[in-house]
């Protein structure tokens, strides 16, 4: 259950915070697609902002008929700003509101830790390039890539109580009340017609926290590695508008937490998502949806991890973005 | 960005008659297909125009002003020969596109000067700018040039690089000049290339709102 809070975050920070938007809404109805989880290799052309919102609402299994607190749903909220500084850099800020719901009524809801990204665009034509300010439709054939980081500063609530006084898991908590870094890189291949392949992978890590009980935790460390192919399967280019269906698998491997020093039970693994999708784009407008299945798990205490990644029915995301 | 989109449809437009001069040095007019080098073909306009034509050959520009039309040979064993054809003023009304004289200005929708060039390099290695109206050229030696490369097209009038010029491969759109004038463009096959670009220019005081330029670049990739 802990691994839900934290890990969710930085999927949005990193995953979700720049994936592929902007290309689609530069390219009009030609050019690469974009898949909804695996990050594509755009940046945000120079001068220009993007507005960004996602939804990603989890549904999870439970095991017992009883109101005993196991993981009900979760809501994450992520509002982002991007800007493109240079045609190859841009920088985001992503604000995250989650709401975490046991089967039990209790609710937790709240501003986790904001959370900065910065990305670098590459090209490799004739040699690695920065990434172009103005790209043909032949130039966005070429492979391109992105290197990116990001880091979350502690800005949420990382020492929620209940009504008796004690301190709620910290997995249920809206912070994590140190900062985060992670770092990562997409690659982006569009094949000129209507299909696109767009790949990441990315690391991120904690630092450990004394929580106001006196108990040190630090969340274990993540790996993500995902892979998608994407469809242009609808278009009316006299409207800019177009259709992309995308398949993804999205690989996600759970370090342990630390509690004191020792690593926790319940905590750590690895999931295999499929997330099917479909997005429309209309001029720079982009709105996405999907459903994200856990297809393969391979938890450390799978019996005792609910809750966790993994365990959903499904997550539905949603996303939103405009560019301007 | 923007602007490739707004400028679609009048490139769409202009694409369905293309001119390019063939291997002989004749200027041809009609409709040439992705398979350009294996499906020309000649329509039936013979219209002369007011014209200028340029021949390059070992470095020295031979230009000849007159009529000109089409099925007439631009020149002959140059290294590079181009061709400006003056059109002409149109206007679009509902009707379709006619002759701005012919038009009722109470039904015209918009209206324009088109001024159409086009150009051949027979020596690849022959392509710097003519640096006459608007034109296009590449920014580095095409020699050696295959199906599969891509090359750096530079759109220039009078010698200057022009941004913002919508340019085209094979009748399809692939983006607008920086402001250095530059786009890269993907050679898809062996044979004759058709290459082209569309300018604007708004105009005040004038019978017409705009001028609209076309360039075509043609060369021969074995």
């Amino acid at each position: 259950m802990k691994k839900v809070l934290g890990g969710s975050l930085l999927a949005c920070a990193a995953a979700w915070g720049h994936h592929g938007v902007p290309s689609i809404s530069l390219t009009g109805v030609d050019g690469p697609g974009a898949p909804l989880e695996t990050t594509s290799s755009s940046t945000l052309p120079e001068g220009s902002f993007l507005g960004y919102l996602k939804l990603d609402h989890a549904k999870y299994k439970t095991y017992t008929s009883a109101r005993d607190g196991e993981m009900d749903r979760t809501d994450y909220w992520l509002y982002g700003l991007g800007y493109g500084a240079t045609p190859y850099l841009s920088a985001y800020v992503f604000m995250p509101y989650y709401t975490k719901a046991l089967d039990d009524s209790t609710m937790v809801s709240g501003f986790h830790d904001v959370n900065f990204q910065v990305v670098l665009g590459l090209v490799y034509d004739e040699g690695f390039k920065l990434a172009r300010k103005n790209e043909s439709l032949d130039d966005m054939e070429d492979w391109h890539f992105t290197i990116f980081a990001n880091g979350t500063l502690p800005t949420g609530n990382s020492e929620r109580k209940d009504a008796g006084g004690a301190l709620i898991d910290p997995g249920m908590q809206t912070g994590f009340g140190e900062p985060s870094l992670m770092v990562g890189a997409s690659m982006t291949k569009w094949f000129g017609n209507a299909f696109t392949f767009v790949g990441d992978c990315s690391y991120n890590t904690f630092f450990e926290h004394t929580y106001d009980d006196g108990t040190k935790l630090r969340f274990g460390d993540e790996i993500r590695v995902n892979g998608a192919v994407t469809a242009r399967v609808y278009e009316v280019p006299k409207s800019r508008l177009r259709v992309d269906a995308s398949l993804e698998a999205n690989y996600l491997y759970l370090g342990r937490d630390e509690e004191d020093g020792v690593g926790a039970e319940a905590t750590g693994g690895s999931i295999l998502y499929t997330t099917p999708s479909l997005r429309v784009t209309y001029k720079t407008i982009s709105a996405a949806m999907g459903v994200k299945l856990p297809t393969a798990t391979d938890l450390n205490e799978e019996d005792l991890q609910q809750g966790s990644e993994g365990k959903e029915r499904y997550r539905f995301i949603f996303t939103f973005s405009t560019l301007f | 960005m923007h602007r490739l989109f707004l400028l679609l449809a009048m490139a769409a437009t202009l694409a369905a008659h293309e001119y390019w001069i063939d291997a002989s040095g004749e200027l041809q007019r009609g409709h040439l297909g992705a398979a350009a080098s294996e499906h020309m073909h000649k329509d039936e306009a013979v219209k002369q125009y007011p014209s200028e034509r340029y021949c390059r050959q070992s470095g020295g520009v031979d230009e000849v002003k007159g009529a000109f039309g089409v099925s007439e040979r631009v020149g002959a064993a140059c290294d590079t020969m181009m061709v400006i054809l003056h059109l002409g003023d149109y206007a679009k009304t509902p009707y379709g596109i006619v002759a701005a004289s012919e038009a009722n200005p109470a039904m015209v929708i918009g209206s324009w000067e088109s001024i159409e060039s086009v150009k051949r390099l027979n020596r690849l290695s022959d392509f710097a700018p003519l640096g006459k109206g608007f034109e296009l050229s590449f920014s580095r030696d095409p020699s050696g040039l295959e199906a599969g490369d891509k090359m750096r097209v530079l759109a220039t009038y009078d010698g200057a690089p022009k941004a913002g010029a919508v340019v085209a491969y094979e009748g399809r759109v692939v983006g607008t000049t920086d402001e250095a004038g530059r786009i890269n463009v993907r050679i898809r096959h062996a044979g004759l290339q058709q290459i082209r670009a569309t300018l604007r220019q708004p105009l005040t005081n004038a019978p017409v709102a705009e001028r609209l330029y076309n360039a075509t670049l043609n060369l021969e990739v074995k």
